[in-house]
């Protein structure tokens, strides 16, 4: 019986070739660019730590908008939930120095430096680095091919070990155990300590402060790198600054102004926190709480305590990686995608109704509703199909054109996924069986003598 | 005259098909105008002049191998041989590349007597031939000169600032020359003398015009211009090129730089229209998607009404017929089909006020966009009505050829 009512849909579409054309077309234009929107959101919204996603957390603490007016903030980088995005020295240190409130913390940021080899002619380029604290490997499930993070000693004072990833280590030592050989950062030479799995999730959800990609890294060192004389040489990020009392100054010379950075409200750091369970996210609260306290009898923060714990899925939205720009223009597509359901609708009700005098011929022949109710809807769900197809066409040619539209780093990530293809086609057939649903409704109610009686 | 009685009574006969063409395009108007209006807002920002001469300029990053700085010759030793190659308008050193939307920025209050005073401005530094390299004008007094430049800003005595920054420090009409300053653009007037006799002040030697230097977009007040070799691991030239010399010169300049010093590494070199592009790269993707909108919603809705009012048309053949039997002429039925178009189109723009005033809160709500004013709404009721329009007129000229014989006969 299917296979019958396919034979007559198709015969259907074929007689009238230029409406049931314009009908596809008009799913398929639909879905596609819709789809098209929907795969730019599913690709930029992908949290590659979504199986640590209940556990681990990027902390902001509130204390930004100093309401005295001393200090301007329009300049702070606050997520969307107000807050700075990064931390202070001071905050991140105190807790360093207390592993004890969780099983693993992070605290990081980026430097760059000009990377050679010695006795090599290799030839030399600037790398982007992760200084991190030894947690970051443990946290975010990092695994080690060969050797093992650096000594808790390497992250207090300045100790020249490095951690490399699985791809540096193929391009400097074509993938060897490169434990205890050296490589040289702006002439110094560094240590090799351990060799690590690549660590690249797209977006770089562990830091997003250098755009939705700009956060991964084949090179770590040990968060003792603060202790540098010369940081700021060496620094690379945002970096911003409150001072309240008139007068101070921000210094102009290099060790001058990293001794500034670590002593004042300076915010610079990414931090992440493993925490497993609610006691001891409880018990961390509490700890940050009394900090924060003492902080602020001391003047170092101004604002009651506020703090947020953002998980992976969460921080990827504080931080709009999604911008608004392509969520305006998801919903725009979206608004568009009904409008051409509505047109569907349209085209499908005027094509079906041309159609009763047939379908009133055939109930005086015995048929039932339900037979010309089901009859035309395959008709519709064909033409969905066929919407379907030619809009998974159609949002590949959307998706080559958003390619060269944005950053090269988005586009690199721009793919449907099966998920996606598969998503296409169920749009376009949930579309035409919304387009088909009451035409054939309409039709299976034609009356057979009022057609009868005409002919 | 206008048939509005039977058109009326034969859509009324029609509910759904007319009232899914009256959705459609009160749907399309809200689409059309609202993506006109961010359309007109990105264009008037990347359309926005800049002031600088943005086309024939060009930076380069150089980086010493190894643990040293750069050198106060080693930067004058370079913009000196830079300057020497033909096709070379001038070139500087500069703290931050222009348009490139990476640039130190403070903003300041401090509490006069009974008004709060803000400053905001991006701190830049550079050499004597900064201005001319940027192809800024100056407005009043002079710029940097050789013996200005310092090594330590401590030792620093001028500074050059740009109009707004004057403006915003000393007040409109105040001659700035002369005046004091620090470098965070706060005047040593009134009460915050006092608070700020430990800061460094600088002579305001000279006036730059207004700018757009660090980003596309002026969200301070202005520029200070510091003379001041910073300290730093890496160094920028800024290059103006003669006009079509920059792309020969984007070659020669590096090649030019690793003759002079083999030990260091040139990191990167482009343009500043690059980096103005990568800067307002998400404004052209807003402008071309919403150019896209604009046209695929035109023609879906375009393409519907012409297929509906062309079944509309077939189904009404005999009634057509009759009516030209009747004495009807061509004419008059061409129209009743167009008044037909119009009042569905009418009636749908009535219903696409709401919804576009509507999307357009919702938009301004969560996404940060602004009110769409009364003009888009009009401009975009224009061109609904006008694509209806256009859209009937083809199935409508088809009547023309329906004669009157039809209606003698039977369906």
């Amino acid at each position: 019986m299917f296979t019958y009512y396919l034979q007559l849909a198709w015969r259907s579409i074929r007689r009238a070739p230029i409406i049931s054309s314009l009908m596809i077309l008009t799913l398929a234009v639909g879905v596609a660019v819709s789809m098209t929107m929907l795969t730019l959101q599913h690709v930029m919204s992908n949290n590659g730590l979504a199986e640590r996603n209940s556990q681990i957390f990027a902390l902001q603490l509130n204390n930004t908008g100093n309401k005295t007016g001393a200090s301007g903030d329009q300049s702070q980088d606050t997520s969307s939930n107000v807050m700075p995005r990064s931390l202070t020295y001071r905050t991140v240190n105190t807790l360093l120095d207390n592993p004890e409130i969780a099983p693993h913390q992070a605290a990081m940021f980026s430097m760059h430096y000009v990377l050679t080899l010695p006795d090599s002619d290799l030839s030399p380029a600037e790398e982007l680095i992760r200084a991190t604290s030894r947690d970051f490997f443990a946290l975010f499930g990092v695994p080690f091919i060969y050797g093992e993070v650096w000594s808790a000693k390497a992250d207090d004072e300045l100790t020249s070990v490095v951690v490399i990833d699985n791809t540096l280590n193929q391009r400097l030592f074509n993938g060897e155990n490169s434990v205890g050989r050296q490589l040289l950062l702006d002439d110094v030479p560094y240590q090799v300590v351990g060799v690590v799995q690549d660590f690249m999730p797209k977006p770089s959800v562990q830091d997003l402060s250098m755009g939705a990609f700009g956060g991964n890294r084949h090179i770590y060192l040990p968060f003792g790198m603060v202790q540098q004389p010369n940081l700021l040489n060496n620094f690379k990020g945002t970096l911003s600054c409150q001072f309240h009392q008139q007068g101070v100054e921000f210094p102009q010379e290099r060790q001058a102004q990293r001794d500034f950075i670590l002593n004042n409200r300076c915010y610079w750091l990414q931090y992440w926190v493993e925490l497993p369970d609610l006691q001891t996210r409880d018990k961390y609260v509490a700890f940050l709480s009394a900090y924060f306290d003492q902080q602020k009898s001391n003047g170092f923060f101004t604002q009651a305590f506020g703090y947020a714990l953002s998980t992976p899925a969460q921080w990827l939205q504080l931080n709009n990686v999604v911008s608004n720009d392509t969520k305006i223009i998801t919903w725009l597509a979206l608004v568009f995608l009904i409008v051409c359901i509505i047109n569907a609708v349209a085209l499908v009700l005027a094509k079906l109704l041309k159609q009763a005098p047939e379908a009133g011929m055939r109930r005086a022949l015995g048929a039932s509703k339900t037979a010309i109710f089901s009859q035309s809807l395959i008709e519709t769900l064909l033409i969905g199909v066929l919407g379907g197809v030619i809009g998974i066409g159609l949002s590949q040619l959307g998706l080559l054109l958003l390619r060269v539209l944005l950053a090269k780093d988005e586009a690199a990530v721009l793919h449907s996924d099966w998920l996606m293809l598969a998503v296409t086609v169920l749009m376009a057939v949930v579309a035409s069986i919304v387009a088909g649903l009451y035409p054939a409704w309409r039709i299976s109610y034609a009356q057979p003598a009022k057609y009868l009686n005409q002919k | 005259m206008f048939e509005f009685g039977p058109i009326l009574r034969t859509l009324w006969r029609n509910k759904i098909g007319a009232s899914l063409i009256i959705l459609q395009s009160a749907l399309t108007l809200a689409i059309v105008a609202n993506a006109t209006f961010v359309l007109q807002q990105r264009l008037q920002l990347i359309n926005q002049p800049t002031g600088i001469d943005e086309q024939h300029l060009f930076t380069i990053d150089v980086k010493p191998l190894g643990q040293g700085l750069f050198s106060v010759g080693e930067i004058q030793r370079d913009t000196l041989e830079l300057r020497q190659i033909t096709g070379v308008v001038d070139a500087s050193y500069i703290s931050d590349k222009p348009l490139s939307g990476s640039y130190s920025q403070s903003n300041r209050n401090a509490q006069d007597d009974d008004t709060t005073f803000t400053i905001s401005l991006n701190q830049l530094t550079t050499d004597p031939h900064g201005l001319h390299t940027l192809g800024v004008a100056l407005e009043q007094g002079r710029f940097f000169n050789d013996s200005d430049m310092v090594r330590d800003l401590k030792e620093g005595k001028v500074v050059v600032i740009s109009r707004g920054v004057a403006d915003a420090a000393f007040g409109e009409g105040v001659n700035p020359i002369g005046q004091q300053i620090t470098t965070f653009g706060l005047p040593p007037t009134g009460k915050h003398k006092q608070a700020l006799k430990d800061s460094q002040l600088f002579t305001v030697v000279g006036v730059a015009a207004d700018a757009n230097i660090t980003s596309v977009a002026s969200v301070n007040d202005g520029v200070i211009f510091l003379p001041f070799y910073q300290p730093d691991k890496s160094v920028t030239y800024l290059i103006r090129c003669q006009p079509s010399q920059c792309n020969q010169l984007m070659l020669a300049v590096p090649q030019k730089l690793k003759q002079l010093d083999n030990h260091r590494i040139i990191t990167g070199v482009s343009t500043v229209m690059s980096n103005k592009d990568e800067l307002l790269r998400a404004d052209h993707t807003m402008v071309v998607m919403m150019m896209a909108a604009i046209v695929l919603v035109s023609s879906i809705t375009g393409l519907g009404v012409i297929g509906l009012t062309l079944i509309w048309v077939n189904r009404r053949r005999w009634q057509i017929g009759v009516r030209r039997a009747l004495g009807a002429t061509r004419m008059g039925i061409v129209r009743y089909f167009l008044m037909e178009n119009l009042l569905v189109t009418s009636i749908g723009l009535c219903f696409g006020v709401i919804l576009t005033l509507g999307l357009n809160q919702l938009l301004v709500e969560y996404y940060q966009m602004q009110a769409l004013p009364l003009s888009y709404l009009l401009l975009g009721m224009a061109c609904v009505w006008l694509l209806g329009l256009s859209a009937a007129f083809v199935p409508a000229l088809r009547t023309t050829t329906i004669s009157p014989a039809v209606a003698t006969r039977s369906i």
